[in-house]
């Protein structure tokens, strides 16, 4: 018996033998009930198999997906390989047709694609969301969302497969553009519904909008959603408005920007949202991941939605309504507000100013970047990095031109005032944020975590280690080092009772590039895109 | 706000500027501006070209020309995009000028750029009300969705600019029962290519011969689907400018 706790993996959040879900589960736990690595064997590990994808641009920024044996792997560019996810070896391949003239701010790459009723879906580079035969990889159908020439904006993130739906966001959140959620069918590709993240005329909360500026706000979706099947809601994370740092000509709370939104699957209706910053100037994103998850808050059982921003906030709130539950910091150096009251509101802004160099912390890389955190049942600890970074920011009116970057200023990247820049991966209480353990990093971490029923998290760092930490204390107990840093997401699977971990390697992304800023040695980093797979050598061979 | 960019337009051409170094000084200002507008901000090259998601540009050495095609031209296939278009000849010979003058510029001359040059805007076309319509980004579904023009849209429907009877709708009925009015674009790696018009955005599907029951000409479909959305007076401003685009 190789696999322990059958209980555990019955448990819905938890992902077993496959990982089915860009999130390991839709309510986005990255949480794996396999155990066969565990805290007492896990210096054992050793690479089982490799896969070059020979597509360095940008790194290999994946959540592989992998469903009875077979992996599903996209790269930079667009391109999809079904691999045997015991051995490596390659069963199809597909290349999309990225266009010639393509280029755009919000880089190639692509983090992953979704798996339902035999097809495999991917956002692209060009804004088009792709349906393919999971068997063969043979193109089904494919719809543009809308010009990415037009827009300024496409699809990195992975799908969502809910109902029947394919569900994608958009980037675009720092481009003259209104941000979107979208719905397909599964089976031909038509849209179901699409929720606009800034409402129309007409529409409640468009009166937080001045003027003109909700036509060119932002609002992105560019992260994947969770979804509740219980309750039947996505809830989905929107972006910045625009232009970032320079908020005169869209005074109002900008709804729905720095938004969870929860939407009904079927009709993608707004059933509530909690905006956790009415009026954005520092380009602080709730972008990132919504993790649901049921714990006690003052001696009640709750159903709960636990959201890190980019300003390096996590905010807690009841999923089933929206209503603010608690609000904790994942970094030190934090300036941009004083805190969060009682009742969810932001006290003592602090703004960037027009012709003016301020410095906030943290800088607009984020007191965290949009790789993911973990959660594991067996722990209660919620496992999240953090970055120790301010920037000097000016503020400057620009003129909104379709499609093109409307940022509203500049910055640039500096220490903290203590003169220690640098990165952390923290064990917190979700609920209070009582931090049970700090690991320590030079550089900033941005590879999300996976914790396991063994007790360890796995992440790794943009140097290229691959490590593994102990659950409970953070202690360092293995480290493999896999020639390129890590910007993707590690998974765990299982196939014919061998349980595998896999690190997708190659360092890249916007943020690989602004760390050079303040770690001038970081730009020499080497990239790649390489997805390493671990398992614990076979007895006897 | 202070309109720069028409001081820009009297200064002498880009191929008459002297070399970076005996730049006069208020070129290099506007280069400095049009950089602080259009290249340094986001993740692109960084206040002073102190280095994003694009690469550094300050303490590096350029040949001035390839500066010049670059930033005309962007770099295909990344995320540089050509100005040529939304800047003038001779302001994106002011940006090269400037690249060119951070070879080796301080950190603090850098910070300094940044603060000075806090206002101003790149300039843009000045838009006609029926293409704006055209291509309306606040309609889910505008004329762009379906037809391509000057580079935007998408090439589902015909050219708008000449007679062209290749993207009249059929009706295709697959083996399943289903059946929709569609595009028939032709074979691809052995595949039938039908834009499917059932709904907006209309949806690219790759069918196998094995599951098409037949195509007929014919459909269900009617343009209004398209044109329903836009008011009478918005397809005047709309049919205005597409009578002025077959002119040209
Ligand atoms: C949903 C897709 C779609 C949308 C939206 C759409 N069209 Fe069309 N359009 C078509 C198709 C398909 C045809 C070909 C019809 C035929 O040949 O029977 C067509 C034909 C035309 C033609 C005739 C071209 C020729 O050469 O014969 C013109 C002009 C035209 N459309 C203009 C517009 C304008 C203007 C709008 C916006 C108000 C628009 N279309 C919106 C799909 C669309």
């Amino acid at each position: 018996m190789l696999l322990c706790a059958p209980a555990l993996s019955a448990q819905p959040e938890a992902s077993g033998e496959n990982w089915l879900h860009y999130g390991g589960t839709e309510k986005s736990w990255r949480y794996s009930s396999l155990s066969q690595i565990n805290t007492a064997n896990v210096k054992r590990l050793a690479p089982a198999w490799m896969l070059q994808t020979g597509d360095p641009d940008g790194g290999l920024q994946v959540t592989p997906i992998v469903e009875n044996g077979v992996m599903y792997l996209s790269t930079s560019r667009n391109r999809v390989y079904a691999i045997d996810a015991k051995n490596g070896a390659e069963l199809w391949q597909y290349r999309y047709e990225v266009p010639k003239d393509f280029t755009l701010i919000y880089g190639p790459w692509n983090r992953g694609v979704a798996i339902a009723g035999g097809r495999v879906f991917m956002g692209t580079i060009d804004n088009h969301v792709v349906a393919l035969d999971q068997k063969t990889g043979r193109e089904l159908w494919r719809v543009q969302i809308e010009d990415s020439r037009q827009c300024g904006c496409n699809i990195t993130a992975a799908p969502l497969v809910v109902k029947g739906l394919v569900v994608t966001g958009v980037t675009g959140g720092d481009s003259a553009h209104r941000g979107y959620v979208t719905a397909l069918d599964q089976k031909t590709g038509r849209v179901a519904w699409k929720f606009w993240t800034i409402p129309g005329p007409g529409e409640p909360g468009h009166e937080t909008w001045a003027g003109d500026s909700w036509k060119f706000g932002g609002g992105s979706s560019w992260m994947t959603g969770s979804y509740d099947a219980e309750l039947g809601l996505i809830y989905w994370s929107i972006g910045n408005p625009a232009a970032d740092f320079h908020g005169a000509s869209r005074a109002g709370k900008n709804l729905y920007t720095d938004s969870v939104v929860a939407l009904e699957a079927d009709t993608g209706k707004l059933r509530w949202y909690h905006q956790q910053i009415p009026h954005d100037v520092w380009d602080f994103d709730t972008a990132y991941e919504n993790v649901l998850l049921d714990a006690d808050v003052k001696g009640t059982r709750r159903k709960l939605l636990v959201n890190v921003n980019k300003g390096g906030i996590a905010f807690v709130v009841d999923r089933t309504n929206g209503k603010f539950i608690n609000a904790w910091h994942v970094v030190k150096n934090l300036n941009w507000v004083k805190g969060v009251s009682e009742t969810g509101e932001l006290v003592g802004r602090n703004e960037p100013e027009v012709g003016k160099t301020k410095v906030l912390c943290p800088s607009i890389g984020g007191g965290r970047s949009w790789n993911q955190a973990a959660y594991s049942p067996r722990t209660s600890l919620f496992y999240t990095t953090g970055i120790e970074w301010c920037q000097e920011v000016t503020a400057q009116e620009e003129k909104p031109s379709e499609g093109q970057t409307y940022f509203g200023g500049t910055f640039k990247l500096v220490a903290p005032p203590d003169k220690d820049p640098h990165g952390h991966l923290g064990a917190y209480d979700p609920v209070t944020g009582k931090r049970q353990w700090t690991y320590r990093s030079k550089y900033p971490l941005l590879a999300s975590q996976l914790a396991t029923a063994g007790d360890v998290v796995f992440t790794g760092d943009v140097e290229g280690n691959f490590f593994a930490l102990d659950a409970r204390t953070g202690a360092r107990l293995w480290n493999f080092q896999t020639g390129s840093g890590h910007r993707g997401s590690p998974i765990a699977y299982s196939v014919a009772g061998r349980m595998y971990v896999a690190a997708p390697t190659g360092l890249g992304s916007a943020l690989a590039g602004l760390m050079s800023q303040l770690w001038p040695e970081t730009e020499k980093f080497r990239g790649g895109s390489t997805l390493v797979v671990f398992a614990l050598p076979e007895e006897g061979k | 706000m202070r309109r720069w960019n028409w001081l820009v337009a009297a200064l002498p051409l880009a191929a008459q500027t002297p070399l970076a170094g005996q730049v006069a000084a208020g070129q290099l200002e506007e280069g400095a501006r049009i950089f602080q507008q259009g290249c340094a901000v986001g993740y692109c090259h960084g206040a002073g070209g102190a280095a994003s998601r694009g690469p550094r540009l300050r303490g590096r050495t350029f040949a001035r020309d390839y500066l010049i095609r670059t930033v005309a031209n962007g770099l295909p296939g990344t995320a540089m995009p050509p100005f040529k278009g939304r800047l003038k000849e001779a302001e994106i010979a002011a940006v090269a000028d400037y690249v060119m003058s951070l070879r080796d510029i301080s950190e603090s001359a850098a910070a300094q750029a940044v603060v000075a040059s806090a206002s101003g805007t790149i300039h843009t076309a000045p838009a006609d009300p029926g293409r704006e319509l055209f291509f309306d980004a606040v309609r889910g579904t505008r004329c762009g969705t379906c037809h391509a023009l000057d580079g935007l849209g998408a090439a589902i429907g015909p050219d708008v600019l000449k007679p062209d009877k290749s993207r009249t709708p059929k009706t295709v009925r697959l083996k399943t029962g289903e059946s929709f009015p569609g595009v028939v674009l032709g074979t691809e790696g052995g595949s039938t290519v039908v834009y499917d018009l059932t709904g907006d955005p209309p949806v690219r599907r790759s069918l196998l011969a094995t599951e098409i029951a037949a195509i007929s000409a014919g459909s269900v479909w009617k343009h209004d689907t398209g044109r329903g959305r836009y008011s009478a007076a918005e397809m005047r401003q709309i049919e205005a400018f597409l009578t002025k685009a077959r002119g040209r």
